[in-house]
């Protein structure tokens, strides 16, 4: 996305906007579906408050390669508050049986269910971190830059979630 | 992304294949009107058939002039005479989002309670080094440019950190300077994070120089996850003593 389009669509051009939202609202929306524990509506809802927002603040990205990086941020931010309102804290079941590729191989698919399945038991915080590092694909010092949070922060919290994950699908 | 180890490379495709899930179908132009707050006129209706745009903007143009004329010439159905005053601009619905809402923008000038957001960029992740059960990161430096509804408190900020984690919860301290065209703002500040470093709270006097000289900023910035709120009050006078 040219710097151009991002200031013209900062300066109120709805038609750039528009372009915005074409370039990456499926990303914001797939962050923000990983993030509300696989609840479109919640997803579909928070990208939309994210949009709302990225109108408004579109002016403060100065640089345009950083333009995905912020958008899916607001996204998952927006998606946690979500979660927090509706109170999805506690418990938010997942549907671990909704696809079945054909041609896949059964034990790879029995290691994406187990881990699919550990994911339904994290809290919002740890899969908003993971959603931006492994699905958006921010590393620690972009997500780091975007929450505010040193870098190392980030790299610690990620780290005991990965041992924790590691452990938890090991005793499974 | 950097090169994952065999387990990361496995939880990122379970949250590919996870995200594979959502339905990322969308009517762009459908969410960009829903986002600018933009709706479309609705026509008047009038014995089951809608009206005109034109026709409905002459007619609640002709509605008002009949009630100005009834409120001036007889006399309002209210107690007090009411004047007619050009209304504000509807405006979007306030959304929760990464920074603070914005108060009204002051007049730049005395004592102030201030809030405004800051993007941020690091600058130096500094080094970490861990002693027993506890993570110290030293030399943080990272760059943020604040927007506030004050300009005094509005310029681009320099902030120097050091944190110690112990498992969930941290202190940190450092300085923050905050330059602006008039002048600068310059102190410590101290807070702590707790979990897991996804919360957090600093505050520190600032104390002014240049255009700001003889004044103080206390600055108040809370971070929830990705959320960050900068608050605060520019008051007269040196920081309070201990």
């Amino acid at each position: 996305m040219a710097t151009s389009a991002i200031r013209s669509a900062a300066a109120g051009d709805t038609a750039e906007f528009a372009r915005i939202v074409v370039a990456y609202h499926a990303d914001m929306v797939r962050v923000a579906y990983v993030v509300s524990g696989g609840s479109q509506d919640l997803a579909d809802d928070a990208v939309q408050a994210a949009w709302a927002i990225a109108w408004h603040k579109l002016g403060s990205v100065r640089d345009p390669e950083r333009l995905k990086a912020w958008l899916v941020s607001v996204a998952a931010n927006e998606a946690r508050q979500l979660c927090r309102r509706r109170r999805r804290l506690a418990a938010v079941e997942i549907d671990v049986g909704g696809r079945d590729p054909a041609g896949s191989d059964p034990a790879d698919r029995a290691d994406e269910l187990d881990l699919e399945r550990a994911l339904g038991h994290l809290s919002i915080e740890d899969r908003a971190l993971l959603a931006l590092r492994y699905e958006a694909g921010l590393d620690s010092s972009e997500i780091g830059a975007l929450a505010r949070r040193p870098a190392a922060t980030v790299r610690w919290r990620l780290a005991r979630l990965v041992a924790r994950l590691r452990k938890e699908l090991a005793d499974a | 992304m950097p090169e994952l180890d065999q387990f990361e490379g496995r939880l990122a495709a379970a949250v590919h294949a996870f995200a594979d899930r959502a339905d990322t179908r969308v009517d762009p132009l459908a969410v960009a009107e829903r986002a600018i707050g933009r709706r479309r006129f609705a026509s008047l209706v009038w014995l089951g058939r809608p009206l005109p745009v034109t026709a409905s903007i002459l007619l609640v143009l002709g509605l008002l002039l009949a009630l100005l004329a009834w409120s001036v010439g007889v006399g309002a159905p209210w107690d007090h005479r009411t004047s007619i005053v050009l209304l504000p601009a509807p405006t979007a619905a306030p959304t929760t989002g990464p920074s603070a809402t914005l108060m009204p923008t002051t007049d730049g000038a005395g004592a102030e309670h201030v809030t405004g957001s800051g993007t941020f960029s690091i600058v130096d992740s500094g080094t970490s080094t861990q002693v027993g059960d506890t993570t110290q990161l030293r030399g943080f430096v990272a760059q943020s440019t604040d927007t506030m509804n004050d300009p005094r408190v509005s310029g681009t900020g320099t902030l120097r950190l050091s944190i110690d984690t112990h498992d969930q919860v941290g202190t940190e301290w450092g300085t923050y300077r905050l330059v602006n065209a008039d002048g600068a703002w310059e102190g410590p500040l101290a807070g702590a994070a707790w979990s897991g470093g996804d919360a957090s709270a600093v505050t520190g006097y600032l104390v002014g120089s240049g255009a700001n000289a003889g004044w103080t900023y206390y600055i108040d910035v809370r971070s929830s996850g990705f959320a960050t709120e900068l608050k605060g009050i520019i008051f007269p006078g040196p920081p309070p003593g201990p």
